[in-house]
């Protein structure tokens, strides 16, 4: 049963880590945006893109990264930790009293 | 069918008697973007001549059967999601205005790892057919429903509004249809592939749109970054050259008054995504949890890889466009029509033939859309109103599927007459009151149900309710309606996208109510959470197997 919320407070944690990621890193785009467009608008040595622009693409990359690797992250070891976890708990006869909400 | 017929001569008779006026300019007849269509018409109503077999219980309707994988899955969100007006409407925006396209492409896209780090998985693992399932688990389920049935059909219903609007206006510019005909013609095939094929045939008019138009957009991409050499800077610089605003296309302009505002579209855009019931909905189509965070990888890459096509043809319009004579006026200004650049470069850049594919793409695109959001709201008027708030939850499986067959066919004809009445209207304020309405109340009363344990039936009802008339209220008063429609001379609420001060008060509100509430109710909703929580956490118990 510990070891069973210790896993889920875990896995959380990850979750909550990177939404936190992608929230300050759009936010800091958008206040950008708002307060600072003259940054976002540095051209990057001789050539014609800026700095906004990389930011930009940044931000597209950095969401379809972070769902990869949290799609990895879950579909390879949270499933298999968890199901090893509720194995355990169902042999215990632990489950029932989860699943009714008793612990 | 002669019903279909019916209605259809009885419309087309109506603009015929010249109640209609065209405000855009028609094209002359395409027959190859016609027949191109008629093609995708014709494939798509043969799968959902397939799947009505699979569509007969509720559960075939709804979810496809739970059968679809998650590579479809996120192919079809993709579809639903890369509608007419984001091609469309962002290279549009790219092109007028450079950079601050990008701000949309983004905040559009920043929503999917949200839904995918808080929601997907416990989504699937609590729900089965319509997002209510989920706020309803442990909360008392009448009042609920039918707040969730409220919110999510004024979502769906605005959003209708906007596509068919837009779908009226794109298909006349086209093919050279009349504007009735053209709604009309939208309204009828949605309702046969929802009606008939429910969420299977749904699914996949999704994925042939999202596959064609992915296809197209890259053809268009590459074939641009090749007459600009393949070089980026080369690429940029034609478009500052080309460009009435040179320099300033690659930099933040004026899109956006001003910091607040900014802030509010970026919460709309990312919260509001993670309460559309029409996306939502498509999470409970794959088997499992594993599956469902395969679909937002899935459809996340596919978006994304979009909306850098949508940038790149864009700044290729700039950079193309403006060396043909015919698309500039003697002053330098661009003088087509603003929401066709995408299509006139692609028939710069592929003749006729390309032309007209990009164009049936287009319809396609909308058909795609309005299904998805019609088979959305029939779940909210069959699943949530009718069986679970009318009947109490207990109802028979055929007279269930006869009142969601039949919601399908009203939400349907209502979109048409919805289409028709709005045709002169600018609504392009409804898909921000969708957003709005999305975020603030849908996602509110979703996230707190599934992460705060002291969430209580008052709480959301009451909260979720006033968060509702805020958010509408807060639009009304809004500069694009209190001032562009409505001919005041000032606002009574200073900006366009409410989502920064309706999400705060809706949560506020829902959090005090909940706090207060000392009802018999309340402490059964917060015994409730435990179990809740172990199985949105845990997948045991998960409806996959559920025949209904």
């Amino acid at each position: 049963m510990a070891e069973f919320k210790a896993f889920v407070t875990l896995r959380q944690k990850v979750s909550w880590v990177l939404a936190g990621v992608v929230f300050l890193c759009y936010y800091a785009f958008v206040l950008g945006i708002g307060l600072f467009p003259q940054v976002l608008a540095y051209r990057l040595g001789p050539s014609a893109i800026t700095l906004g622009i990389v930011a930009g693409a940044f931000l597209i990359l950095l969401c379809i990264a972070l769902t990869g690797l949290y799609t990895f992250l879950a579909n390879e070891h949270f499933d298999t930790r968890q199901a090893q976890i509720l194995n355990k708990l169902q042999e215990s006869g632990a489950l029932k009293e989860l699943q009714n909400g008793m612990a | 069918m002669a019903w279909l017929s019916l209605i259809f001569l009885g419309v087309s008779a109506l603009s015929g008697a010249g109640l209609a006026p065209m405000q855009v300019q028609k094209q002359e007849f395409n027959p190859t973007a016609v027949a191109m269509f008629a093609l995708f018409v014709l494939s798509t109503l043969c799968i959902t001549y397939y799947s009505s077999k699979k569509s007969q219980s509720a559960r075939g309707f709804y979810t496809a059967g739970g059968s679809i994988t998650g590579l479809q899955n996120g192919t079809a969100i993709a579809g639903d999601f890369m509608s007419a007006a984001s091609f469309l409407g962002i290279t549009a925006l790219v092109f007028t205005n450079g950079f601050d396209g990008l701000i949309y492409s983004v905040g559009f896209l920043v929503g999917w790892p949200i839904i995918l780090f808080l929601i997907a998985e416990k989504f699937r693992n609590l729900g089965k057919f319509t997002f209510a399932d989920i706020t309803a688990y442990r909360l008392e389920a009448k009042p609920i429903r039918i707040l969730s049935a409220i919110s999510a059909l004024s979502v769906v219903v605005f959003y209708l509004i906007a596509q068919m609007v837009g779908a009226g206006q794109l298909i006349q510019l086209l093919f050279g249809l009349p504007y009735s005909v053209a709604v009309v013609l939208v309204g009828i095939l949605m309702i046969c592939y929802v009606a008939f094929g429910g969420m299977h045939a749904t699914t996949w008019v999704q994925i042939i749109k999202a596959i064609l138009l992915l296809l197209g957009a890259t053809f268009m991409a590459v074939m641009i970054l090749y007459l600009t050499k393949f070089d980026l800077s080369h690429y940029f610089s034609q478009a500052i050259k080309h460009h009435p605003k040179g320099e300033a296309i690659m930099a933040p302009g004026t899109f956006l008054p001003n910091t607040a505002s900014a802030i509010s579209l970026g919460l709309a855009l990312m919260f509001g995504t993670a309460g559309l019931p029409h996306i939502l909905m498509r999470f409970f189509t794959v088997k499992d949890a594993k599956e469902a965070r395969k679909s937002v990888f899935y459809a996340t890459t596919l978006i994304g890889y979009f909306y850098i096509l949508t940038f790149i043809i864009g700044f290729g319009a700039i950079a193309l466009l403006y060396t043909h004579p015919e698309f500039v006026g003697p002053n330098g200004v661009y003088n087509g029509v603003k929401n066709m650049v995408a299509i006139n470069l692609a028939g710069v850049i592929g003749g006729d033939v390309f032309l007209g594919f990009i164009s049936a793409v287009a319809f396609a695109t909308i058909l795609a859309v309005v299904s998805g959001l019609a088979i959305s709201g029939a779940g909210a008027i069959g699943h949530d109103l009718f069986v679970h708030a009318f009947k109490n939850g207990v109802c028979d499986p055929k007279l269930e599927m006869r009142v969601t067959k039949g919601a399908t066919i009203g939400i349907g004809l209502l979109a048409i007459v919805l289409g028709l009445v709005f045709e002169n209207q600018n609504v392009a304020f409804m898909v921000g009151l969708a957003f709005g309405i999305a975020a603030s109340v849908n996602f509110s009363i979703l996230f707190l149900s599934i992460y705060w344990k002291n969430l209580t039936t008052k709480g959301a009802f009451w909260g979720g309710l006033v968060g509702w008339l805020a958010v509408v209220l807060m639009v009304v008063l809004s500069p694009s309606i209190w001032v562009k429609s409505l001919g005041h001379a000032h606002a009574l609420f200073p900006y366009d996208h409410p989502a920064l001060f309706s999400m705060p008060l809706t949560f506020i509100l829902i959090y005090a109510i909940s706090k207060c509430d000392q009802s018999l109710r309340a402490q059964l909703d917060r015994a409730g959470f435990s179990a809740q929580d172990f199985r949105a956490q845990s997948g045991v118990g998960i409806s996959g197997a559920s025949q209904h």
